[in-house]
């Protein structure tokens, strides 16, 4: 396979997943702006680097490696952002619904520390295998695993608690 | 793991903005003409590059092709004097064509220096012929076409004469030093090398 069809390989799962894309970094901000900035960066990073792909089977977990990253790196810029009151929000900012139904599982994950809310996410919202997610995230496979308990052990005490 | 299911089903309808679709086209795009961007930027300093080479390559190669090739010659039991084949000396009528000293490699003293200094002030333009140890010698060439001859002490650029080294004759010549012992003397014709003393 060529660059040339590589290229268009990586163009094409881009085009065909960005939605994916979407909600990953969305789950991670809560943020509607901030997520399709995340997008539009992890794309063209992966375009710039997409010549680094050894396997081309393999592209699902590159670009969800360098989507993760972009989500990190994000978060990390902005963790010392002070937030916003309620009543300072101006009138008609996009809110998602989705999260609006019923957010106390959402909110439970969203007080996971970063690393353990994307093993959460890549787990049980993208069906990812432990090993796809080793990769993704470039950890020890035995440390996903730990993580992934950790994780669900917290969750559990924060129903528990609510309960 | 049924909260887990019902977050699955939450987190599958986020509602994905319909600006995505542009923003992808957009990021697609940027990487596109950025790519283009460093292919031209490539494709222009490329030749540029290569024809850099080449005149370097070529400029060196001529170099070594016209390069005089200092060789180190003896003379007797003189010692080895760097000298150039090319001859910068015009040679006296008959007069034996001489390896000239080559100019690229210093080896005047400050009094021989000081010298040649002095003789240029008073319109002598001194070519070197031979540096030695012990001796240097010059020429020049006269207004009326004549050459002369300048022979100095190599260590303190005082005038050495014929008698100094030697060298006796009742016939009129000029003489250039041609090694640390011997020298050419240049009669009107014809030139013939004596040894010193």
């Amino acid at each position: 396979m060529d660059r040339k069809d590589v290229y268009n390989t990586v163009i094409g799962y881009i085009t065909d997943n960005q939605d994916k894309f979407y909600r990953l970094a969305y789950s991670h901000i809560r943020d509607r702006e901030a997520s399709l900035d995340i997008v539009q960066n992890a794309i063209c990073k992966a375009l710039e680097k997409y010549g680094d792909i050894r396997n081309i089977d393999s592209i699902n977990s590159w670009f969800y490696r360098v989507l993760v990253n972009e989500v990190y790196t994000y978060a990390n810029k902005h963790k010392r952002e002070i937030s916003v009151a309620d009543e300072d929000i101006p009138v008609g900012v996009y809110h998602e619904k989705a999260f609006e139904k019923d957010d106390s599982i959402n909110d439970a994950i969203n007080c996971l520390p970063e690393k353990l809310k994307t093993i959460i996410i890549l787990r049980f919202f993208e069906d990812m295998t432990l090993e796809e997610i080793s990769k993704v995230t470039r950890t020890n496979l035995n440390t996903v695993k730990t993580r992934l308990y950790s994780a669900l052990s917290k969750l559990k005490i924060y129903y528990k608690e609510a309960e | 793991m049924e909260r887990l299911s019902r977050a699955k089903k939450e987190y599958m309808n986020i509602e994905i903005p319909s600006e995505l679709s542009s923003v992808v086209k957009e990021a697609i795009k940027k990487s596109e003409q950025k790519n283009t961007y460093k292919i031209n930027v490539f494709k222009k300093i490329l030749p540029a590059v290569s024809i850099c080479a080449m005149l370097c390559l070529v400029i060196g190669i001529g170099g070594l092709w016209t390069w005089d090739g200092d060789e180190v010659i003896t003379e007797g039991d003189s010692e080895p004097m760097i000298v150039s084949e090319n001859s910068r000396m015009m040679p006296a009528s008959g007069a034996r064509t001489e390896a000239v000293y080559d100019m690229s490699q210093p080896a005047i003293n400050e009094a021989v220096s000081e010298r040649i200094v002095k003789e240029s002030e008073k319109g002598n333009a001194l070519d070197p012929v031979f540096i030695g140890e012990k001796y240097a010698s010059f020429m020049c060439v006269d207004e009326n076409g004549y050459v002369k001859y300048f022979n100095f002490n190599a260590k303190d650029g005082s005038d050495v004469s014929a008698e100094d080294l030697g060298i006796r004759r009742n016939e009129k010549f000029d003489f250039y030093i041609s090694s640390e012992n011997s020298a050419v003397l240049v009669f009107d014709g014809y030139a013939e090398e004596v040894v010193f003393g």
